[in-house]
């Protein structure tokens, strides 16, 4: 899949019409609270089979924005923001440009009873094909798995060592390049394995570190939740190997100190497996770091790629405007303390 | 009241403005939201992602620069002619991106959008009168060292304007390293009355430049 370079959404969520222009392979995404940051996030799992989108967006609901069942008036909220027309067959429209083509996409995400016969075919075939579902209530959906997302307040849960297992645990050249980004956060680290004592549902067991510095491995657990949120991440990034990757407020749980191994790491992961992120941030520190770490000379390679989208809910245009900041301009912005992020003016 | 943000070339504009529109004004203009040091590399064109922010916003980008003087190669007319060719180029480039965009800029250069000058110059004309003989012995000073120029073998810059205000300061507020910290440019209190006047005639035209867009009581419309 290309990486984007320009992307338009329109009749999503609060977007009427959104579009973000002169894209880069990492983006960070600023603005005010509720301005629509995470939306913009989940309207970037658009794909091209409109079933996988749809149930990528039910998955966000359902597993990450953590609404307990998918009824009307939920679906309706959380896609359509309860706009009258929604049940007459209103379509999301999105516009994806890569440096190759443009790709226009009409979804219609109706009502719930819709969605359940759709659901009740693909759980058929999910069955049929040992796709996993998620369960809800007394219904289910196949779960389109991994979803390229990583949520706020996501560490070890949510699957990370079936990911693993999975995508990378098998592909020995991956595996090697996962243990040596990994370094920067546990230098010593010699190899990841998944518990050989947890003989049953071992898509939850824990992941070991062996470390070249003693002979006891232990559980990723053990290096605290800096060290769960950087490998999530990379094993995310690698699973999303060429795509793209949406990461919710990046600099969670990450302690200042860690935040110039953090973008080092995630900027030469993501690049050497062409990975495409788009992530969200309030952190000035983080910004900040981003700025310093682009400016060393062995990442300087990276700043053409970086861009900063600020979020504002424009009074002029009456909808929510991405403004594109490049690196220079970036740059320029943290050297003299200009505020990227949006916020109340006079 | 219309909406502005101010746009200026350095930390002691940042400092003075924000002190002069709190006095005038009562409005608290924070570093980086509501004013924009653009030092540094790029000057304005860098600033393009900050003008199309506030122009979403429905706020007019107000740049306050220095007219400048012979002795930086360029004058009132010639910066402001420059100025305005760039904000032309600028704005082409932002409505490349959105067409139907207003973009509104509006233009005011230090001491009085007149004359020749710059921060300084129009620093010099507002301290108290009470401490002018500092500044006629800093002059003096200058003469003195503008009579010898031909006895000293390297090249001089003279005047030494931002010299002769951080002097001016440093003796009223030197005698211990706390208060010395306040004739740093960043920390310059120009609201002090025994010090400043923010009231003189000398800030009148910046006044009323400032006036249509931070005076609450004003119903002044666009230019």
């Amino acid at each position: 899949m290309a990486h984007l370079t320009s992307f338009t959404v329109e009749n999503f969520k609060r977007f009427e019409h959104f579009e973000m222009q002169n894209i880069g392979q990492f983006n960070l995404i600023v603005g005010d609270n509720n301005v629509g940051k995470t939306s913009v996030l989940e309207a970037l799992l658009i794909d091209e089979d409109p079933e996988v989108y749809k149930q990528r967006l039910l998955t966000v609901l359902y597993k990450f924005r953590q609404f307990t069942d998918i009824t009307d008036s939920y679906l309706s909220y959380f896609v359509y923001r309860n706009k009258p027309d929604w049940e007459s067959g209103m379509q999301m429209r999105f516009m994806l440009s890569s440096v190759d083509e443009t790709k226009n996409l009409s979804i219609e995400f109706k009502n719930k009873s819709q969605y359940i016969r759709n659901v009740v075919a693909a759980s058929q075939f999910a069955t049929n094909n040992g796709i996993n579902t998620i369960e809800m209530g007394n219904s289910y959906f196949p779960e389109i798995y991994p979803t390229p997302y990583i949520p706020l307040f996501l560490a070890y849960e949510h699957k990370l060592t079936k990911m693993y297992s999975e995508y990378v645990g098998m592909e020995t050249k991956l595996d090697d390049e996962l243990v040596e980004h990994l370094k920067s956060i546990i230098p010593t680290i010699k190899s990841i394995k998944v518990n050989p004592f947890v003989t049953s549902n071992r898509d939850n067991a824990p992941l070991f570190i062996s470390r070249t510095d003693t002979e006891t491995a232990l559980p990723l657990g053990f290096f605290g939740d800096g060290a769960i949120k950087l490998f999530r991440i990379l094993i995310e990034i690698a699973v999303n190997k060429g795509k793209r990757l949406m990461i919710d407020e990046i600099d969670a749980g990450v302690h200042i100190q860690n935040f110039r191994k953090f973008w080092k790491t995630i900027i030469r992961f993501a690049a050497k497996l062409e990975v495409q992120l788009f992530m969200t941030t309030h952190n000035w520190e983080c910004l900040q770091v981003f700025k310093e770490v682009l400016e060393e000379p062995e990442m300087q390679e990276f700043q053409a790629k970086a861009r900063c989208f600020t979020l504002i809910d424009s009074p002029v245009t009456k909808r929510v405007e991405a403004v594109c900041s490049t690196f220079e301009q970036f740059e320029t912005a943290i050297e003299n303390g200009t505020e990227l992020r949006g916020g109340a003016m006079i | 009241m219309k909406s502005a943000a101010l746009f200026v070339e350095g930390i002691a504009d940042v400092k003075f403005l924000q002190d002069f529109v709190q006095y005038h004004f009562g409005q608290t203009l924070q570093k980086g939201q509501h004013i924009v040091d653009c030092s540094g590399n790029g000057g304005l064109a860098a600033q393009a992602n900050k003008f199309t922010q506030f122009a979403l916003q429905d706020m007019t980008n107000c740049i306050i620069f220095d007219s400048d003087a012979e002795e930086q190669g360029t004058d009132f007319a010639g910066t402001k002619a420059r100025i305005t060719q760039e904000l032309v180029s600028i704005t082409e480039i932002i409505h490349a991106e959105r067409p139907d965009l207003p973009v509104k800029f509006d233009v005011f250069l230090l001491p009085n959008n007149a004359h020749d000058g710059d921060l300084e110059t129009l620093l010099e004309r507002i301290i108290n009168p009470d401490n002018k003989p500092i500044l006629d012995c800093w002059n003096a000073y200058e003469r003195c060292i503008e009579q010898r120029r031909t006895t000293i073998s390297r090249t001089l810059s003279l005047p030494i304007r931002k010299s002769k205000i951080y002097s001016y300061m440093e003796i009223l507020h030197g005698t211990s390293k706390k208060e010395r910290e306040q004739a740093k440019e960043k920390n310059r209190n120009y609201a002090d009355k025994q010090d400043w006047q923010l009231d003189h005639d000398a800030a009148t035209p910046l006044y009323n430049f400032l006036k249509p867009y931070f005076d609450t009581t004003s119903n002044s419309q666009t230019p």
